[in-house]
């Protein structure tokens, strides 16, 4: 599954969680007091508290080792990116399948964003176009095909019609 | 209805009467950058031909006024329910609400005049690049006059405070160091620590606005990174700062639906003393697509965020769970779309919290993912919180209730709207579509649906908007005049 789905399901049982647990909260305020009170449950927060706080850690560790930042190892192969109001200049268009690619990613005029879209309209990943600095985005192709890259970083008037695209063979 | 939640600042005649003022102007021009909404919507459905070319400037002007409106209506909330306790000026009021009215105006001259469609965070060097060179100069200074009339507001509400609580009490650190103290009202505590977050950042806009300056009086040519730095400190502290200057007036007002109240204490004043530290790094999370921003910096920025969430899902919102289940509450119109605000802000929250992890933000970073997210809380959360209060405010300052078809017909319609538009933004996000895009290209043309179904949604809103609008304005009308 891709990660945009997972994401989205887990958005979803969220939502699902949280309207039930407000509305059986709400009918609970409908009838009269038992004999749990504001106290008894304020006790109980610290063990909420707990969870609420190991569950993040532990998101935060596991985040952590599949951050898009790392840079050990050399690239296969370095593609030279330059964004401008309103094309992208690539320094090459095609590339093999399986390769490690890292694009170096600068902008002439204003900020741009490099968005790297597969054939079916999925993001594979981005990273943004600075005046001024070059970012590394490093990425590895396994289904050869027409890839797409589209600007996702508002930069005027033609913001939305600034794409070019990538061959995988 | 015998409610007397306001009766105090009801009674101070100048505080009343700005408020209702500032309300009734803000739900009106809520209209407009609304319509701008609608209209992007249209635009991106297809179901607009004419105004395409004006879908930036729409962009622009629509998160700039949004802010601006509801940023004020948080603030006049906040200072019309602390003159309980302490005296706000009525001549600084005025002054800080007339000059954000100016700069608002200023701002849409800017963008629609001079041609300034930079984005509401005008990210630098596009403010350098497009528009006219009078544009730009009166869109900065718009941002400025904003900053001022917001700066000159929260240092009179401080001062207010001051004049009877000390910084340390008002901090709640004698609840934290167990020493003996007066008691502190929640309502107090949080503004404090919202003003002062609100003043660093507009100090920090400052900064940035002379940078801009520098660089158009000389040759001086600014640094990209530090200036996004700049802006994004600014932008995302002040939207949140929003939430919680909202916060602040629901800790105090929403228990007495029950009968109860939230009571300062220990664990409460140190959760809001780690939020002062915790949220100005928060920030750190608009630039994680910035491989170049140190990478520990970017770690610090989820850290951040997740520690935001933490204290938000055990402290608000487990209070306000626990506080409903055990109290027999007055469930009215008010009451009941606050509760709702709680779970949307809930709702958007998780949504915000997952795109603040940095692998995700790599593949839903300026998706349409991101206005999902923000909108849910910031305008079914926070900014329906304001319009609950403000229910409330028109019914006790007119005497006049409401009428039962309000919660059964009234409250569902706004609420399917709202979902609706909302759950299009977050289809997009699910199927990468890029937010801020005129027309969606052919590779991704299911976001021209999502963005037809979301107009007419936003239609369904808009009427039951209206009607809620009407309702208001003719109370408070009546309650100026007694
Ligand atoms: C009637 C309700 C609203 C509608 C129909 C609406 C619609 C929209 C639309 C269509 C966009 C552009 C999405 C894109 O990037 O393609 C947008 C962006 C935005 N909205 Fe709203 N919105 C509403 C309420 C609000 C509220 C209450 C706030 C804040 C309090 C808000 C703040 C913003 C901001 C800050 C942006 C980003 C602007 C930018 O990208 O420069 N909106 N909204
Ligand atoms: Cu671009
Ligand atoms: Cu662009």
């Amino acid at each position: 599954m891709k990660l945009q789905t997972t994401i989205f399901v887990i958005w979803i049982i969220s939502t699902v969680i949280v309207i039930a647990a407000f509305v059986v909260v709400y009918l609970h305020s409908k009838v009269k007091p038992s004999s749990i009170t504001y106290e008894i449950i304020n006790s109980r927060r610290f063990k909420f508290f707990y969870i609420v706080v190991i569950l993040f850690l532990a998101l935060f560790f596991v985040a952590l080792s599949y951050t898009p930042y790392t840079r050990e190892g050399k690239a296969d192969e370095i593609i030279g990116v330059k964004a401008r109001m309103f094309s992208f200049v690539l320094t090459k268009d095609t590339v093999d399948c399986g390769k490690l690619i890292e694009f170096r990613v600068a902008a002439e005029d204003v900020t741009h964003g490099f968005g790297m879209y597969d054939s079916a309209g999925t993001l594979l990943g981005q990273v943004q176009a600075m005046p001024g600095y070059i970012n590394r985005l490093r990425i590895q192709f396994d289904t050869p095909g027409k890839y797409n890259i589209f600007c996702l970083e508002y930069c005027g008037s033609q913001h939305h019609q600034m794409k070019t695209s990538l061959i995988v063979k | 209805m015998e409610q007397t939640f306001f009766s105090e600042p009801i009674q101070n005649k100048g505080i009343r009467n700005t408020t209702l003022v500032w309300f009734s102007l803000s739900l009106v021009l809520f209209l407009v950058p609304a319509a701008f909404g609608f209209l992007m919507r249209s635009i991106q459905g297809n179901l607009l031909q004419d105004s395409h070319h004006l879908f930036y400037h729409f962009l622009t002007s629509h998160g700039l006024l949004m802010v601006g409106i509801w940023f004020t209506s948080a603030m006049a909330l906040l200072t019309f329910s602390l003159s309980k306790y302490v005296k706000p000026r009525v001549g600084m009021y005025i002054v800080s609400l007339s000059l954000i009215v100016v700069g608002a105006l200023m701002s849409l001259w800017a963008v629609f005049i001079g041609d300034m469609a930079t984005g509401w965070y005008f990210l630098y060097p596009l403010p350098m690049r497009i528009g006219t060179a009078t544009g730009r100069i009166v869109f900065l200074s718009s941002i400025g006059v904003l900053g001022v009339g917001w700066l000159l507001w929260s240092i009179d509400l401080l001062l207010a405070i001051a004049k009877k609580y000390t910084l340390p009490e008002t901090l709640g650190w004698h609840y934290i160091f167990g020493e003996s103290g007066r008691e502190v009202p929640p309502i107090i505590m949080i503004a404090v620590v919202s003003l002062i977050a609100i003043i660093v950042c507009i100090l920090i806009a400052v900064i940035l606005l002379l940078l801009y300056l520098l660089e158009i009086a000389s040759s001086v040519v600014n640094d990209a990174l530090l200036m996004k730095n700049l802006v994004f400190v600014f932008g995302h502290t002040v939207a949140n700062m929003n939430l919680y200057l909202v916060i602040a007036v629901f800790y105090e007002y929403f228990p007495k639906f029950g009968g109860g109240e939230f009571k300062n204490g220990r664990m409460l004043a140190i959760v809001w003393n780690s939020v002062l530290g915790i949220v100005l790094f928060a920030y750190f999370h608009h630039l994680y697509m910035d491989f170049i921003q140190p990478t520990v910096v970017q770690y610090i920025g989820q850290f951040a965020s997740y520690g935001a969430g933490v204290a938000a899902a055990t402290f608000t919102i487990f209070s306000v769970l626990a506080f409903v289940s055990t109290h027999k509450m007055n469930w009215n119109f008010s009451s009941l779309l606050l509760f709702i605000s709680v779970a949307m802000w809930t709702i958007g929250g998780v949504a915000a919290l997952i795109d603040a992890t940095i692998p995700v933000n790599f593949k839903m970073h300026n998706t349409l993912w991101v206005p999902a997210h923000f909108h849910t809380y910031y305008f079914t959360g926070a900014a329906t919180m304001i319009l609950s209060f403000m229910w409330t405010i028109a019914c006790e300052v007119s005497g006049a209730g409401e009428q039962p078809w309000m919660k059964k017909f009234l409250l569902p319609l706004l609420l399917a709207g709202a979902s609706g538009f909302l759950l299009m933004f977050y289809f997009g996000g699910l199927h990468s579509i890029p937010r801020r895009y005129e027309v969606y290209p052919v590779e991704l043309s299911e976001g021209t649906a999502y963005a037809k179904a979301a107009a007419y949604s936003i239609l369904l809103f808009f009427a039951g908007y209206i009607v809620f609008m009407g309702m208001v304005l003719k109370r408070f009308l009546r309650g100026m005049k007694t």
